[in-house]
């Protein structure tokens, strides 16, 4: 009698096969939520900077936002009166944030404008990256 | 003339092999379409999320002042929801300046709130901060939390501050 069936590689191979096609499916699902997660984190980071900048408007102060990577937080600070005001913290956010281009500090003076244009990326767990510039007349905006 | 008959065709078992390795690839193929979908559906709960936020910031901050704890959520030109003061502590009577007011739909809570400088009615204030939140549940069951603020001037403060 002679046998033809599939042997045992045959059906390990289809199913390697099949089991790569999925792996390679659900990342991008993950990567769907990250990067609306990204943006949702930096929108409201940007939220953040422009209450600074409304709080330096407002109370004739410099304000200055100092980024701790380390912490994973934001702190809004008066600079005159030494005082702080809040801070915003991002972990468990899934978020990841570089160096900004200007140093860790954002100042914003009483008339609005930004001691120095800045750059801030942002990264996601997946990879993704949503830049964020505050310019030297103080206006903030989401690239 | 003789006639031969060849039957050439799958087995029951056979069939039933192929049924079955049929079953299970769906069976897969449905559970990645129902990761997706919530991955979608997180998604869209995220976006939503600081939509919400944004746009109660954005209507507290262009409502007039003497409508400022007024809301009008289902937008038919009647205010309905009023923010209120929920004293301090436990004493309800005693106003600390801070009037919140809270809105619950698809799951996702939005609590916004206007805190004036200091405790008192809001006329007498220079400033108020407004501030909303809002918390949906995440993939993992745990609670994610979008917050904005933002500061509005009085527009009818007379004095120093």
């Amino acid at each position: 009698m002679k046998q033809e069936g599939k042997t045992l590689t045959e059906l390990m191979v289809v199913a390697a096969i099949i089991g790569m096609v999925a792996v390679t499916a659900v990342p991008s699902y993950s990567v769907l939520n990250s990067r609306t997660q990204v943006r949702c984190v930096t929108e409201e980071i940007a939220s953040e900077l422009r209450l600074a900048r409304q709080l330096a408007i407002a109370h004739r102060d410099r304000v200055r936002i100092v980024i701790d990577r380390e912490q994973q937080a934001f702190t809004i600070q008066f600079v005159n009166t030494a005082t702080t005001h809040h801070a915003y913290h991002y972990g468990g956010k899934g978020i990841f944030i570089e160096e900004p281009s200007a140093g860790p500090e954002i100042v914003f003076h009483p008339s609005g404008r930004s001691a120095s244009a800045t750059t801030i990326q942002l990264h996601g767990l997946e990879g993704q990256t949503q830049k964020l510039t505050v310019s030297i007349t103080g206006r903030v905006s989401l690239l | 003339m003789k006639r031969t008959i060849k039957n050439e065709g799958f087995s029951l078992i056979e069939v039933m092999v192929a049924m079955v390795i049929a079953g299970v690839a769906l069976v897969g193929t449905l559970g990645a379409v129902e990761v997706s979908s919530k991955h979608v559906q997180q998604g869209a709960l995220t976006s939503k999320a600081i939509e919400l936020v944004q746009s109660r910031l954005e209507a507290k901050r262009s409502v007039r002042w003497q409508s400022l704890l007024e809301d009008d959520l289902d937008h038919d030109e009647v205010p309905e929801t009023l923010m209120t003061d929920d004293g301090q502590g436990s004493d309800r009577t005693a106003g600390d300046g801070i009037y919140t007011a809270m809105y619950e739909r698809d799951g996702m809570t939005l609590v916004w709130m206007i805190e004036a400088e200091r405790p008192g009615p809001l006329y007498s204030t220079a400033m108020v901060t407004i501030r909303a939140v809002v918390s949906y549940p995440g993939l993992n069951g745990q609670k994610r939390e979008v917050q904005a603020a933002t500061i509005r001037a009085n527009p009818y403060f007379v004095g120093p501050r």
